[in-house]
């Protein structure tokens, strides 16, 4: 395959019905502003040229260090901030095209669930009056019908009736996660962005957390978008998994396919950090030289040359194309001159 | 609850004992006091013998001891003679029974010295009193009304042109001395030789009091509104100088408070989780946003409770506009200790319990908030 027919496959043209959500493009640059007249002085290049599908039914993993840009993509994707360049297609529209009452509609079929249950719930607000507000704000049902919808959602995460009437901060961090779910939940959505939904809960929590999403996503037929700094718990997870590094997806395949067969040498050093539960089992890591460099100022060529083992002089110079080389039925996506 | 009220106003009891305690002492161990200045300049002639600034100090009490005129302020003198003391009871007491002090711990504070010699203080305070509260209160409102609009703007839009403008406004409010404020106030607005009247012909204001004591002349607002000495509209445009001085001073915090407290509720979690909902701007940040930043505001505005009662010194000596904070200055100006003693008696009293009020506030603003 030469250089230019490779290039033609990563404008990812492969949407097809079973695509839920297309993002194509999406970059998000963030201001840095100084001095007394606040002038731009920089953009912090927080998610820089993403383009990924997630398919109906499916949980897409969405991993990376802190800072790569995992949570500006599941929010941007939800338009709950506005992108710098870049489509997003739901359902074969693009949101940011939108106006402003379509996209009030469309908020019905996408939600949120954010890391911190001690943030995301208005602590002046009973969890049963913030479950329902979804619901009045889209007109659906009588208060008294609300009122039954929401002692029902709470059910379905483990919770009882009387809890509605009770704040937010009468719970437990792991309740605060159900009531999350629940909220979410009660617009009948299609697709979750999962925003590390368990980093915050103590681990006998998270185990709990995660079976509930399961359950659900089988119940009510739901799409995720599960962002995670956590290997163990996006294998657990995921159907497909993308590797992000520094605001660009580094690798992109079945989960299956990751774990057995990384090909991203910055992949192959996250999966080598990966603790595995016996003592006797040796490994050899990889252990990544210096730091995350800035997103202000990303290097040269491929971004992850100054770290990465394996790295040419070429690496440097330009940047690799994301593009797929597995083969028919399993696709393989990965940005890497040394894979190529 | 009920534990805890009990055990804070056993608190607040010590809390005012040692307060009193405070403002004796201060006004007592301080040099000076009403008789230090009785004979200077007097000639051979017009001085007062020992004798006769001893009868003085036993018609006023300050014959006692020092820590006997402390008990006597705050317990009364009347039960003084049961116990044998008759001898450091006031003149008049000693006479007459009914004229004996009961102190301040059955609210009496005794007779004021100088600013109106012979009167109760109470009487002096309850007449001064509804003035005091008709300026500060109107000074906060209009300053509320204003600032929290504001605050909210400045933190929705933080950054903006009209942010700058507010964070500079506030600046200069806070920076600029009340004193020459209300006074170029009253420079450019007051008066018939005023800029306002005399180069934009505009009907000008008046310089200070509560209300006219003349009919008003041609060419003030007082005039052209046709009101007549002493009503409820002469009274209202005396207060607008004096309002507006001191709702600038008060605006420039209060803006400052809902800015900052707007900004830590807006990055939290559940306003982005509101706007996921579905809900509009509007909504997301008045229902959301303003309900949890409005909970350290009720706390602060609470604690001027106190401020409310006690006046501003200031602003009401600039307009001299009789209000507590003008008595004061002026019992001060006029070593009236009875007078001075009672105003920093009560206000120690009021922020006591606006200190109360705004835990109890607290605990009904913040569902998070119990009292243990």
């Amino acid at each position: 395959m030469t250089l230019t027919q490779m290039q033609v496959q990563t404008s990812l043209d492969l949407s097809t019905d079973q695509d839920l959500v297309v993002v194509r493009g999406l970059k998000k640059y963030f201001p840095v502003r100084r001095g007394l007249l606040q002038r731009v002085v920089a953009w912090v290049k927080a998610v820089d040229g993403v383009s990924f599908t997630i398919r109906r039914g499916e949980t897409m993993g969405l991993v990376g260090e802190s800072g790569c840009g995992k949570t500006t993509v599941g929010r941007t994707i939800l338009r709950l901030i506005e992108p710098t360049a870049g489509e997003v297609y739901f359902e074969g529209r693009n949101i940011f095209a939108l106006t402003k009452p379509e996209l009030k509609t469309l908020r019905r079929d996408m939600q949120i669930i954010f890391q911190d249950p001690y943030s995301s719930l208005d602590p002046r607000m009973p969890v049963g009056a913030s479950i329902a507000e979804g619901l009045a704000v889209h007109g659906i049902g009588t208060p008294k019908e609300r009122f039954e919808m929401v002692v029902d959602l709470l059910r379905k995460v483990g919770l009882e009736d009387y809890h509605a009437r009770r704040y937010p901060h009468e719970f437990s961090g792991g309740q605060r996660q159900r009531i999350v779910i629940a909220r979410a939940l009660a617009l009948r959505p299609k697709f979750i962005v999962c925003d590390e939904p368990i980093s915050a809960l103590d681990v006998s929590i998270q185990a709990q957390i995660i079976n509930l999403l399961k359950e659900l996503q089988e119940e009510f037929k739901l799409t995720y978008l599960f962002i995670a700094h956590n290997l163990s718990v996006i294998e657990h997870v995921s159907d497909r998994v993308a590797v992000m590094y520094l605001g660009k997806i580094v690798e992109l395949t079945s989960r299956e396919e990751l774990y057995r067969n990384p090909l991203h040498p910055y992949t192959q050093a996250l999966l080598s950090a990966v603790p595995i539960p016996d003592p006797t089992l040796r490994r050899e890591r990889i252990l990544l030289k210096g730091d995350v460099p800035s997103p202000l100022n990303p290097p040269s060529g491929c971004r992850f040359h100054p770290r990465c083992p394996v790295a040419t002089r070429y690496c440097a110079q330009e940047e690799p194309p994301f593009v797929n080389i597995g083969t028919r039925g399993q696709e393989h996506w990965v940005a890497c001159w040394r894979v190529m | 609850m009920i534990n805890y009220l009990i055990r804070r106003l056993f608190q607040m009891m010590v809390v005012i004992l040692l307060s009193s305690m405070a403002i004796y002492a201060i006004m007592n161990l301080a040099p000076g006091g009403p008789l230090s200045g009785i004979n200077l300049g007097a000639d051979r002639k017009s001085r007062l013998s020992p004798e006769e600034i001893r009868r003085i100090e036993e018609f006023l009490g300050l014959h006692r001891p020092l820590h006997w005129r402390y008990i006597v302020w705050l317990l009364g003198e009347d039960w003084l003679d049961e116990v044998g003391l008759k001898s450091l009871q006031r003149t008049s007491c000693r006479e007459i029974p009914t004229e004996c002090t009961r102190g301040v711990i059955r609210f009496d504070f005794g007779d004021s010295w100088r600013l109106a010699a012979g009167q109760k203080v109470i009487d002096l305070i309850w007449f001064r009193l509804p003035n005091t509260l008709l300026l500060m209160t109107s000074a906060t409102l209009l300053s509320l009304l204003v600032a929290i609009p504001i605050g909210i703007y400045s933190a929705v839009r933080q950054y903006s042109l009209l942010d700058y403008a507010a964070t500079t406004f506030a600046f200069f409010g806070t920076a600029m001395p009340v004193f020459w404020f209300g006074l170029m106030m009253i420079f450019i607005f007051s008066g018939p030789r005023s800029p306002w009247h005399q180069v934009l012909g505009l009907p000008y204001l008046p310089t200070g009091n509560n209300y006219s004591l003349r009919p008003p002349q041609p060419g003030s607002l007082l005039y052209v509104l046709g009101a007549t000495p002493g009503s409820p509209l002469d009274r209202a445009v005396h207060l607008i100088l004096p309002t507006i001085v001191l709702s600038l001073l008060y605006m420039a915090g209060w803006s400052r408070y809902t800015r900052s407290s707007m900004l830590e509720v807006l990055r939290q979690d559940y306003v982005r989780t509101a706007r996921a909902k579905g809900l509009v701007e509007r909504v997301v940040i008045m229902k959301h946003a303003l309900r949890n930043a409005l909970i350290p505001i009720v706390t602060i505005l609470t604690l001027e409770i106190p401020g409310i009662f006690s006046g501003a010194v200031l602003t009401e000596t600039i307009f001299n506009y009789k209000g507590m904070g003008r008595l004061y200055y002026d019992a001060l100006q006029a070593d009236d200790w009875p007078v001075v003693m009672a105003l920093l008696f009560i206000t120690a009293l009021l922020v006591v319990f606006a200190n109360l009020l705004a835990d109890i506030l607290y605990t009904i603003v913040d569902p998070r908030i119990r009292l243990e």
